[in-house]
């Protein structure tokens, strides 16, 4: 019959096809496919309505009140200022301006500093004695800091605050939604609270919070290499043990970032140290 | 095969609008007579290679692994109203011609879906309708021609019950293989579920009457797997491949006509033919190709195009279909989408001289939606109208060819819900 | 025939057509400045600074950082800086909690309702182990140091002229 077009032959179709997927495949290079998520889909958007912020606040603060719990607050007005005004300026070179950032000292020899959700950052008098310098400090905060802007808490629970607009309920219905997104909250700051102590972050989480750390000290005019210095003096006094065991190991954070700074063309770039004003302030206690 | 066995059933016929008896289907010259999904029906069904929510179980598998939430359902409810109009099918006393019209209109819950992270990859499990139809007329002509000469019918009386559904459910499963790769399969259980009735009674303008009933049933039980693939070659570039084929394991026709032809014909005064058919013949189904290219330009733009390829089967012609589609974000909670699509017969062209031939339609349709997003929901509201045309023997044994005309439109409301 | 051939020819063409299409996505600066520099790269030549809520014209992403156009210059700025949305405002809970007293309850409140109720076994785990200790009053007196972030920017401008 004439209708037998080349394309209507099945075998050739199939063949045209998948030698087209073929000729593709030769030419694949590997990235994110990220460019699927549609706007309303965009990782952050669930999470950045003014509900969810608050939502965040509140469960930062209760998450810190538990932090609080195991270790003592250092309350030390002065040294608190200090990291207050040497936080908050990292603070606003990030990404998250509604969010008010506030910065605790814990009364603890070990070496550590932890964030909850909605700005809370604490860090720890025995990681203090080991910082040799305010770069070094900053970078310790901003480590913290990108943990918050990140969201990293907040998405590996799944925090948001609860829906309650009519169409969400009318799709919910439709959908045969069974629950919704309620806040069960004990439940999740204990989660939060097993991420601090127990769990750890993921480790990509851990080297994107080093990254955006070693941005932030690149952009505020500070040694970019302040957090690399201060992990490597770390792992060189064997320190790693006194950490709790909640980071990935020392050596791959470490190797990250001076791989990130090559890459960025920081490595060797002069910056500010502030040695002198970080003794001035934080070691004279 | 099935179609001259049921031929038998009309012993004959004076004029009866009847009806392919081998169509026992609402539609079974064309492959796409729904678009399931939320998103894709806006879209035209140019689903192949987006696919990433609980409707790529039906349309591309491969495409849940790469959804965005953790665990996402859809459903679709949708009203469809749809007219068949044979022009001129019967011709009045006077001449002038007479349409014939098969309405059908019907609301159903045509599709639910639900994905969730699972293990490596991705599960789901969703239920689609291909098809639902469903006819429920009583029709009344006067002052017909007949196939008599020198007898006209004064009254013909048809009566239209029919009812098609096929329905398809089952589990998904998909797996990334790498950053741009991913694999899927969906199998489908198969159910069709199909009955026409049919009664027509005539009055002779010479004192006689023909009176024919008919009902013919089938229910078909059967798998349907559905491979898939999905990869994007470079970046905002994906591209989608399917492949799938029903295959029937239970088949279950029942045919019963009824049949009172008038005296000149003859029928003795309590003489009705009865007779009943029954088949577990299983029909062949077309082995379906599907390609999809999708651009995502940007995260509130993108456009989708597929092409489907159907296999040759029994007494079906292949059939090429294409489909286009386009989604715009107004704004982060409001999204629009356009589809164009086409969905031509599986049957030839109809030659002259020739009786009994399927009919032949080719049909084009359009789609457009627009969805409301909250943080976690999302609601869709959306039409698709579809118009054939073509041409069609619809009178039994008679070589007369009318023209076709197929209308149809379905509004659909969509609801989804993330996790 | 023709006409299969004709189909198959439009049918490229839709799919060819989205080829040639591009979009500009707006980007609004979230961080008090956004240097914009020459490279895709920390250490590059910074050409400009934009200001917290100035809007760049994105053509161009690249791992982390996106190509954005800002009054007639062409630079590189890191992804971590900017959003599609504009800055948002500081959001507080304190004004939030004065309000819920006074107007009672509201109906949207769930999320505080649910934070007071998980307050209440929060504050009676505690007393049962060490593992759930709380100490909602140090958090209240981090909440009382004040630094203003115009002081800690000025703070840190000093730091940087030594």
């Amino acid at each position: 019959m004439k209708r037998k077009a080349i394309f209507y032959t099945p075998i050739l179709w199939l063949i045209f096809n998948l030698a087209f997927l073929f000729a593709t495949f030769t030419f694949t290079s590997s990235y994110a496919s990220d460019f699927r998520k549609r706007i309303s889909q965009l990782d952050d958007y669930p999470y950045r309505t003014e509900d969810d912020i608050k939502a965040e606040i509140i469960f930062g603060r209760e998450l810190s009140a538990r932090i609080l719990g195991r270790y003592p607050l250092l309350k030390d007005k002065t040294l608190t200022e200090y990291i207050n005004l040497v936080g908050k300026a990292m603070s606003q070179h990030a990404a998250r301006p509604e969010i008010e950032f506030r910065f605790g000292i814990l009364d603890t020899d070990t070496i550590n500093a932890f964030s909850a959700p909605g700005g809370y950052i604490f860090i720890t008098k025995g990681c203090l004695k080991l910082i040799e310098d305010e770069a070094e400090l900053a970078g310790i905060l901003g480590h913290e800091i990108a943990h918050i802007t990140e969201r990293h808490i907040v998405k590996e629970i799944n925090l948001k605050a609860t829906d309650e607009s009519p169409i969400s309920g009318f799709a919910s219905l439709i959908a045969g939604a069974t629950g919704s997104a309620e806040v069960v909250f004990t439940t999740f700051i204990d989660k939060a609270y097993e991420i601090l102590f127990e769990r750890g972050y993921k480790k990509e989480d851990e080297l994107s919070s080093d990254t955006i750390a070693t941005t932030l000290l690149a952009t505020t005019g500070y040694d970019s290499s302040g957090l690399l210095r201060f992990l490597k003096r770390l792992s060189e006094k064997g320190h790693e043990k006194d950490m709790e065991g909640t980071h990935p190991g020392l050596e791959n954070r470490i190797r990250a970032i001076e791989e990130y700074m090559e890459k960025n063309q920081l490595t060797g770039k002069e910056g500010a140290l502030l040695k002198e004003r970080f003794y001035e302030k934080a070691k004279a206690k | 095969m099935k179609k001259q066995r049921l031929n038998n059933l009309l012993f004959f016929t004076i004029i009866s609008i009847m009806i392919q008896p081998s169509v026992l289907l609402a539609d079974e010259y064309h492959y796409i007579n729904s678009l399931p999904g939320e998103r894709a029906a806006g879209m035209g069904g140019a689903y192949i290679a987006v696919s990433d929510d609980p409707s790529g179980c039906f349309y591309n598998p491969a495409g849940i692994a790469l959804a965005s939430a953790r665990r996402l359902s859809i459903s679709v409810n949708a009203y469809n109203i749809s007219t068949k109009t044979y022009k001129d099918a019967l011709h009045k006393t006077t001449g002038e011609g007479e349409d014939w019209e098969l309405r059908s209109s019907r609301l159903i819950p045509n599709f639910f879906g639900v994905i969730q992270r699972f293990g490596p990859g991705i599960i789901g499990f969703s239920y689609a309708v291909t098809d639902f139809t469903s006819r429920d007329q009583e029709q009344v002509f006067r002052d017909i021609r007949s196939a008599i000469p020198g007898v006209n019918i004064d009254r013909y009386v048809i009566n239209i019950d029919d009812v098609d559904n096929a329905y398809n459910f089952g589990p998904s499963y998909a797996i990334k293989l790498g950053d741009n790769l991913s694999v899927g399969a969906t199998l489908y259980f198969y159910h069709r579920d199909s009955k026409i009735i049919r009664n027509h009674l005539i009055n002779l303008s010479n004192g006689e009457f023909n009176w024919e009933n008919y009902y013919l049933s089938l229910k078909e039980y059967g798998l349907r797997p559905i491979i898939g693939l999905m990869f994007s070659p470079v970046d905002k570039i994906s591209l989608g491949f399917t492949i799938s084929r029903t295959f029937l394991f239970d088949s279950d026709l029942r045919a019963q006509a009824t049949i009172r032809g008038p005296a000149s014909f003859g029928y003795g005064l309590n003489d009705v033919k009865f007779e009943v058919r029954e088949s577990s013949e299983k029909r062949s189904f077309p082995l379906e190709t599907k390609f999809g290219v999708a651009y995502f330009p940007s995260p509130s733009f993108l456009l989708s195009g597929d092409l489907y390829y159907y296999t040759r089967v029994e007494n079906y012609e292949p059939v090429l279909n294409g489909a286009i589609g386009a989604e715009y974000y107004l704004s982060p909670s409001i999204a629009m989408r356009f589809g164009l699509f086409t969905d031509r017969a599986n049957t030839p062209y109809l030659k002259r001289d020739r009786i009994n031939q399927p009919e032949h339609v080719d049909n084009y349709g359009t789609t457009l939606s627009i969805t409301y997003f909250t943080r976690n929901s999302s609601l869709t509201l959306g039409a698709i109208y579809t118009y054939g045309t073509g041409e069609a023997q619809v009178i039994s044994n008679s070589p007369a060819i009318q023209e076709v005309r197929i209308d149809s439109i379905t509004v659909f409301v969509g609801g989804g819900y993330s996790f | 025939m023709v006409k299969k051939i004709q189909l198959i020819i439009i049918m490229l063409t839709f799919l060819l057509c989205p080829l040639v299409y591009a979009e500009e996505i707006k980007l609004y600066v979230q961080s008090i400045k956004a240097p914009i520099l020459s490279e895709p790269l920390l250490g590059a030549k910074e050409l400009v600074k934009a200001n917290k809520g100035e809007v760049l014209y994105a053509i161009e992403k690249k791992e982390k950082w996106y190509k954005v156009r800002y009054k007639e210059i062409s630079g590189w700025v890191s992804s971590l800086m900017v959003d599609t949305i504009p800055p948002s405002k500081r959001i507080s809970i304190m004004e939030t909690s004065q309000e819920e007293l006074q107007t009672g309850a509201r109906k949207r409140a769930s999320a505080f309702v649910t934070a007071a109720a998980a307050r209440g076994l929060m504050e009676e785990r505690s007393r049962l182990s060490d593992r759930y200790r709380i100490d909602p009053e140090g958090v209240k007196w981090i909440e009382s140091i004040t630094v203003s972030d115009e002081e800690a920017l000025r703070f840190l401008e000093d730091g940087m002229r030594r």
